[in-house]
């Protein structure tokens, strides 16, 4: 657009910078709109499945498997020996109430493998929503700065802090429920009892008192 | 009869008075063209503004419509069952699966020492006891395994969703930052006035047409007093 002044006083200078000034605009926020894609494209490469594909979720995973399981096969182990050793005592270990122990012991131990395996999953599943999450907060800087190389670093750095979760250390608690094995192994937390105050009371004479022992 | 002073006068004077009417209407043309020019400026910023606009629109549509689409039911349906079956799978312990299929190994395994010296007739009876509760526990396994298939295991469907709304999410926020750009960009265009041309004044031209037409009429005037 330009038109001659004639004579006379004109804007075309002033019009000439304005169109300037849209085509500057224009430019900007192309060259806004690369750097959003460039760094969009760094985010997605560095929360990909090149870094965090289903090796790495799969690692944490049995690392919390490493972890809980021994616990469970020691338990399990000491359960074992325990309603064996019991069934031998009571005469019992080729018998149907064997069967009945085993059956017992065999299936709390698949179930409770499964908790853990099921809550081993479910913990790899938060790491992946913890790492979605970091994911987002790149973006949401990415846009503020609109600056990739800044998101760039920022998804860098959350990628390494993602890298820091840990399974949780807690301890599994007992996970066998004690199975009774014959009339003696019922009572024998009260014979016992009843003979240790037996004892006290023959040695010191007196008769059961603040001295007993209870189990 | 007319002086040759008032004849000269008039013919300045209609002649200024032409020339002046020319230089407006050029001045009204060259004001048409400048504002055809802007209208055609206008039109094409508006014009690839709208169609840059409509693009990064579609990008966005195809990004809500593609997660909208991966969340139907029949494919919710279908991914919670493949998550059921891995997660079956994941979740079942090696010794618990091959006892419960019967496998004598894992069967005997599974059996307390001294016991293998008992008689098949017992053996037989015990390790049937070993592979009903493995047989029991595959199957509370199933149960777990399904229930967690519809929330909080790792391609569950929360799990899936929340992938799926997040990816479409960003495609549709991008378009979306992008369009307001797009807008700002677009708003600096349209605040792009048409040159305005000064309108002509007369001048000089003006002047000259105006003393013509006083001398003009100043000779006229007095031929017709001295005719009288």
């Amino acid at each position: 657009m330009g038109g001659k002044g004639g004579s006379g006083p004109s804007n075309n200078q002033m019009v000439q910078l304005e169109m300037q000034r849209a085509q500057e605009a224009r430019d900007k926020e192309n060259e806004r709109q690369a750097r959003l894609n460039q760094g969009k494209t760094a985010i997605d490469s560095i929360f990909g499945n090149d870094n965090f594909g289903d090796a790495f979720y799969e690692k944490y995973r049995k690392a919390g498997l490493d972890y809980t399981l021994p616990q469970l096969q020691s338990q399990y182990k000491d359960a074992s020996r325990t309603a064996e050793s019991d069934l031998a005592r009571a005469g019992l270990l080729r018998s149907g109430a064997a069967g009945f122990v085993q059956n017992k012991l065999t299936e709390q131990q698949g179930v409770n493998e499964a908790a853990l395996r099921a809550k081993a999953d479910t913990d790899t599943a938060e790491l992946r929503k913890s790492i979605a999450a970091q994911q987002q907060q790149a973006y949401n800087q990415l846009y503020a700065t609109e600056d990739p190389t800044v998101a760039a670093n920022t998804a860098a750095t959350s990628a390494g802090n993602a890298q820091l979760q840990q399974p949780n250390p807690g301890a599994l608690g007992d996970m066998f429920k004690p199975i009774a094995i014959g009339l003696g192994s019922a009572v024998a937390p009260a014979i016992g009892e009843y003979q240790a105050n037996k004892a006290l009371t023959a040695r010191t004479g007196r008769e059961s008192g603040s001295g007993n022992v209870t189990a | 009869m007319c002086d040759p002073v008032s004849i000269i006068g008039l013919g300045f004077s209609i002649g200024m008075s032409m020339y002046n009417m020319q230089q407006q209407q050029d001045m009204a043309s060259q004001q048409n063209a400048a504002n055809d020019q802007w209208v055609a400026y206008q039109r094409r910023q508006s014009q690839e503004y709208l169609k840059r606009d409509e693009q990064l629109r579609l990008n966005a549509e195809a990004a809500r419509s593609g997660s909208l689409e991966e969340l139907d039911a029949k494919k919710q349906t279908a991914a919670q069952e493949d998550e059921a079956t891995r997660l079956t799978k994941a979740l079942t312990p090696e010794d618990i699966a091959n006892q419960a299929e019967g496998d004598p190994n894992a069967l005997a395994s599974a059996m307390f020492s001294g016991q293998e010296h008992g008689s098949d007739e017992m053996k037989t009876a015990i390790q049937g006891h070993i592979q009903q509760a493995a047989i029991e526990a595959r199957k509370r396994i199933a149960a777990l395994a399904n229930v967690q298939s519809y929330g909080g295991s790792q391609y569950g469907l929360t799990n899936r969703a929340n992938s799926i709304f997040n990816t479409a999410g960003q495609d549709i926020r991008l378009a979306g930052n992008e369009r307001a750009g797009q807008l700002s960009a677009y708003n600096v265009a349209k605040a792009v006035e048409p040159i305005k041309i000064s309108q002509y004044s007369g001048g000089a031209a003006g002047g000259l047409a105006q003393a013509g037409a006083q001398i003009a009429g100043t000779g006229l005037g007095n031929a017709l007093a001295t005719s009288v």
